[in-house]
């Protein structure tokens, strides 16, 4: 939430108007600032550069708009360190060292896979404030665990063995754990150490550590070929060479297959992968594969991190990622339905907000019904759970608060009273209305039995416009109609198909075949009769034309849009039948002509009055057209060839 | 319309006529101006019902309505100029300073301007293009007074000059009887000063005829064998208009004749004649009528049936009467997309940006087999962004159907059908490689790799 002000935070908000009309350079730079545009970045930082050579002591408003503009980008784009290290020196330049540690060590946690950062925090530290030994100490755990394994995180060791000799603890224990690790200069750690255990004349360890660093040499030879192939170990914003995706995904299918042993370099290979790659989803995927490979056990912390790791994906990658998202949401599922009561809540909670961010970023209709079905799912699972051994009348009663639960939110969202504190209400839209429609609708007849309820939903939803072109809600109208055999509703339902509901082609057509073969088999004369009549011809007249079940339906086939004439005009409009379509287009549809007509009759010629007076000369419409080409109707050309010129 | 043209047809055809003409009444040509329609009006029929004896002093009805006796020598004699093909934007200020540049001081202008009343047949002539409404632009000509006839005389030798602050513009001059007619319809006005210069130029022996309707292959040769076989050593030269841009025929020429009586003759004798499959149609020449368009508007009729002393519409009337009974010679159209019979590819617009291509599936599928997917153009940022109420968040599709038929059924049963409250449009298209389409989302990728900022070590100025 915090995070949301701040990016809709003016930083020039609070200057003085003098002050940006001195600085325009400086102004334009931020009001130009694009996020995706890293050029664009980069000058608004080259802006504050001048604007702090310009103004050595700046005053507080300065200070406050140049900080701001820093969180923003950070809070947005925590893998920039340059930026990073840029904001600490001008925390430094502003307020004192305590600011700029503070500033280094959220940089930290931000960005808690670099070198650089912890190496700068931990110098920092440790020169200037060499007392803390127990806030070193853990931070430099902390670091090991994050940084430890990375191939060039030598800095990093040299400056904990720098550390250490300096307080004068013991190092051959770091030494063994250093040796270990594959790293660039992995060499200068042996021999270092090998001085120091001669210097001691441990000479069983000599012995140790040469076969430890043979092991390694191996090692980092193997790794070496993705290594140097490696160009861009840093985060940017334009997309990396798909060359360097496939080295990094050649590395981790390396480590994977041939050195499952060694998890601790594993995770540091992907966490560095996803450095500059982190809007890759294949890596992602991966990435998240792999550690439930290796996570089986169920443990409350460790679901935690998990959790936790899926929710930083889904918040880095691209709204395109689809593949994660749903990994994440069948992950969630599958572990709710396995994991123990205490993981439930957080489980639950997660998928909430997850679902939630997915029907925000994806207005699309397929991926919105299929995010509302999974969440509906996991409600009944979670809220209104039964098992076979529910006694039946608890049952019934968490069905029929289901169906409450369910009704009210509808409700509430189509007369607009949305409660944004509950989750379901907080959900709908138009897209995924349908879904719970047709659940609530699917529970209330099938679960609870209600037929009478159930055609009162029917009658009170089908005027919303948005189920009214739902395939899914018409779907389960008619499988209701066809249990009740009500062939009155049936009919009126088939002949407003396309007219009045406009449905997919398809779903009509198969409807229309369906109904046909239904009909012949359940319906009889007197229902064939009385059925033509319509439902309540009484007080819609004009709207529905009933189509005849057996004769007439079948035209609606791959026609939609057929229906009978309305029978109050008897014959066929002629004054108007030359203005329609199909007269035009005669047959070639897409190209629209007038063509001539005589247009005073001669219905009567063989009368006798035609043969006592002389015939009215004829008369004619369209003439002047005869000679024109016909008109085309060519959206083709309109959008697509002009477009281009 | 149609009343009075079946009503000529018929008469031609048949031969029966009508009791009052005595005549070939809609072959008469009267002053230079056009034809008249005789079998509707008596009165002006009788007046003028002799081709060979027709007055070239006279102008036209208005004219003689207003002053009686115009002749030639009178025009002459007059200080007034007509000069046309002025731009509509032209007021006579701008003419005054025109002729300020070419050194005449001294003139009075009368600017033909728009009236506005009369808005529906300014397609008469040139200035099609006049905005109606606009009353504020002119007719394309005005007159100016000079104050002495010769001083007029003189001007006049500047005729077919470049206008020297407008230098994409000629003068076009020519004696001119007088801006105190007063013009009750524009179309009027057109007509009387371009008729009044082809007489002028009939009267200096240029005996030319237009020639329309011609088929586009007609050569200039063709042009004067027709005439010249008629009216042997008679035809001076044949011309056939070609655009300059296309190199194709425009459709009409000119012939020009030795005398005016062939000149009248081949009027009455050759129009309708075929040539290359199409019947011609012979006019007298003039600014004009070059490109005169079927005439055929209702109310046109219905005006001149109001205003019977206005006849000469119902001449120009009858000679496109005569063309709307010409076989119609149809080309046949250039292959695209609309026009190729084996086409199969349906091009959608205005697909609603929820949906996606299996929903539309859902609406293509049913009407046959098709190649390849349904596919949906998307927008270079699609999948956010989407506002509905804006028209430019509309995809566009393509299907290509295996079958002629099954793309047709479908083009015909969802044209206009809504998918998510927009009507679908849809026609004939080509398949389209959907990577070019989306140009911009490529640029995007190509965007050259620029590395991250990197700082100078001592930025930690205080470690």
């Amino acid at each position: 939430m915090t995070d949301i002000i701040l990016i809709h935070q003016n930083a020039l908000a609070g200057l003085d108007p003098a002050f940006i009309k001195e600085n325009p350079e400086f102004v334009a730079a931020y009001s130009n600032i694009n996020s995706k545009d890293i050029e664009a970045l980069n000058t608004i930082l080259k802006a504050v550069d001048q604007l702090l050579k310009r103004y050595s002591t700046p005053n507080d408003k300065i200070k406050n708009a140049v900080e701001i503009i820093f969180r923003q980008i950070l809070s947005r784009y925590p893998l920039l360190f340059g930026y990073w290290k840029r904001y600490t020196a001008i925390e430094y330049q502003f307020h004192d060292l305590e600011t700029s540690l503070k500033t280094l060590e959220n940089a930290t946690e931000s960005f808690p896979h670099s070198i650089d950062l912890w190496c700068d925090y931990l110098r920092v530290l440790t020169v200037n404030y060499p007392k803390e030994t127990e806030l070193i100490k853990t931070k430099i755990n902390k670091a090991k665990q994050l940084i430890g394994s990375q191939f060039y995180s030598h800095p990093f060791w040299d400056l904990i063995l720098d550390y250490l000799l300096k307080t004068e603890s013991d190092v051959i224990d770091l030494y063994y754990e250093i040796i270990r690790i594959p790293l660039h200069q992995y060499a200068k750690y042996i021999s270092s150490f090998k001085k120091l255990l001669s210097e001691r004349r441990l000479n069983d360890d000599i012995k140790k550590v040469d076969a430890i660093g043979k092991e390694n040499q191996i090692m980092v030879n193997q790794i070496w070929r993705f290594e140097s192939l490696i160009k861009q170990n840093y985060f940017n914003l334009t997309p990396l060479p798909s060359l360097e995706i496939d080295n990094w995904i050649n590395y981790l299918n390396f480590l994977t297959t041939k050195h499952s042993d060694k998890p601790q370099l594993i995770r540091s290979v992907f966490q560095r992968s996803l450095i500059p790659c982190c809007f890759v989803e294949k890596i992602w995927v991966k990435y998240l594969t792999w550690n439930q490979s290796i996570n089986t056990k169920q443990n409350l912390s460790e679901l935690h991190d998990l959790v936790q790791l899926y929710e930083k994906g889904c918040r880095v990658l691209p709204q395109t990622a689809h593949e994660f998202r749903w990994m994440f949401v069948d992950v969630l599922e599958k572990k709710y339905t396995s994991c123990e009561k205490s993981g439930r809540t957080l489980l639950f909670t997660s998928f909430c907000k997850c679902i939630k961010n997915m029907i925000e970023i994806w207005p699309y209709r397929q991926d919105q019904i299929k995010s509302m079905e999974t969440y509906l799912r996991m409600l009944k699972i979670s809220k209104y759970y039964s098992a076979l051994d529910t006694p039946s009348k608890e049952l019934l009663s968490q069905q029929a608060a289901y169906t409450k639960y369910l009704e009210t939110s509808i409700n509430n969202y189509i007369s607009d009273r949305v409660d944004h504190s509950i989750v379901l209400e907080d959900l709908i839209n138009d897209r995924n209305l349908d879904v719970i429609v047709v659940e609530l609708i699917r529970t209330t007849w099938l679960v609870l039995k209600n037929t009478l309820q159930t055609r009162k939903y029917f009658n009170h939803f089908s005027k919303h416009h948005t189920l009214r072109t739902s395939v899914e809600f018409w779907a389960i109208y008619y499988k209701f109609e066809k249990s009740t055999k009500n062939f009155v509703r049936l009919n009126s339902f088939v002949s407003e198909l396309g007219t009045n509901l406009l449905l997919p082609t398809s779903f009509i057509n198969d409807i229309i075949n369906d109904y046909k073969i239904f009909y012949l088999l359940n319906s009889n004369i007197t229902e064939y009769q009385t059925g033509k009549v319509g439902p309540n011809s009484s007080h819609d007249l004009d709207s529905s034309v009933i189509l005849d079940p057996i004769i007439e339906i079948g035209f609606k086939i791959n026609n939609p849009k057929w229906t009978r004439r309305a029978p109050n005009s008897g014959r066929i409009n002629k004054t108007d039948a030359y203005k329609s379509l199909q007269y035009k287009e005669n047959g070639h549809p897409g190209i629209v002509s007038d063509t001539p007509q005589i247009t005073n009759t001669i219905i009567d010629r063989q009368s006798k009055s035609f043969k006592n007076t002389l015939p009215g000369l004829p008369t004619f419409r369209n003439l002047e057209k005869i000679n024109q080409t016909g008109n085309y109707r060519d959206y083709y050309s309109e959008d697509i060839l002009n477009s281009k010129q | 319309m149609s009343y009075h043209q079946y009503n000529s047809h018929y008469q031609r055809n048949t031969g029966y006529t009508n009791s009052n003409s005595n005549n070939n009444n809609y072959q008469q040509r009267h002053g230079g101006y056009g034809y008249q329609s005789g079998f509707q009006d008596n009165r002006h029929t009788n007046r003028s019902n002799n081709y060979s004896q027709r007055e070239p002093t006279r102008t036209h009805p208005i004219n003689n309505a207003s002053n009686n006796t115009t002749t030639n020598n009178a025009l002459r004699s007059t200080n007034q100029l007509y000069m046309g093909d002025l731009d509509f934007s032209w007021t006579q200020d701008t003419i005054k300073e025109i002729w300020k540049t070419l050194g005449e001081e001294n003139i009075r202008v009368k600017m033909m301007m728009n009236n506005n009343n009369n808005n529906n047949n300014s397609r008469f002539g040139d200035n099609t293009t006049i905005g109606n409404k606009d009353i504020t632009k002119n007719q394309g000509y005005c007159f100016i007074e000079f104050s002495t006839n010769e001083q007029a005389a003189n001007a006049l030798l500047k005729n077919g000059m470049n206008i020297p602050s407008f230098p994409q513009r000629r003068l076009k001059l020519n004696w001119g009887s007088g801006g105190n007619v007063t013009h009750s319809n524009n179309t009027l006005g057109t007509a009387t000063a371009t008729n009044k210069s082809i007489d002028e130029t009939n009267n200096t022996n240029n005996y030319s005829l237009f020639v329309g309707d011609l088929a586009p292959n007609v050569t200039e040769s063709q042009l004067y064998e027709l005439f010249n076989d008629k009216y042997p050593t008679m035809i001076e030269r044949a011309r056939v208009m070609i655009d300059r841009i296309t190199g194709v025929s425009k459709g009409y020429g000119f012939v020009k004749f030795i005398n005016s009586n062939i000149q009248s003759r081949a009027m009455i004798e050759l129009q309708g004649t075929y040539l290359n499959g199409r019947a011609i149609k012979i006019n007298s020449t003039g600014q004009g009528r070059q490109q005169t368009q079927p005439f055929t508007d209702k109310k046109l009729i219905g005006i001149n049936e109001k205003y019977p002393n206005k006849q000469y519409h119902n001449n120009n009337n009858k000679i496109n009467k005569l063309s709307l009974f010409m076989l119609p010679v149809q080309q046949l159209p250039k292959l695209n997309h609309m026009t190729d019979p084996n086409n199969t590819t349906l091009y959608i617009s205005k697909i609603s940006p929820y949906v996606n291509e299996s929903d539309l599936e859902e609406y293509f599928k049913p009407f046959g087999p098709y190649y390849n997917n349904l596919q949906i153009f998307k927008r270079d940022n699609d999948e956010n962004n989407i506002n509905t109420n804006d028209s430019k968040s509309y995809r566009q599709g393509i299907v290509q159907y295996v079958n002629r038929y099954d793309a047709e059924r479908a083009m015909i049963a969802l044209h206009q059908y809504p998918i998510d409250g927009i009507p679908l449009q849809i026609s004939w298209g080509l398949p389209i490689d959907v990577n070019q389409y989306n140009e911009k989302t490529q640029i995007h990728q190509d965007i050259q790799f620029k590395p991250q900022p990197s700082y100078p070590d001592d930025v930690y100025t205080y470690v």
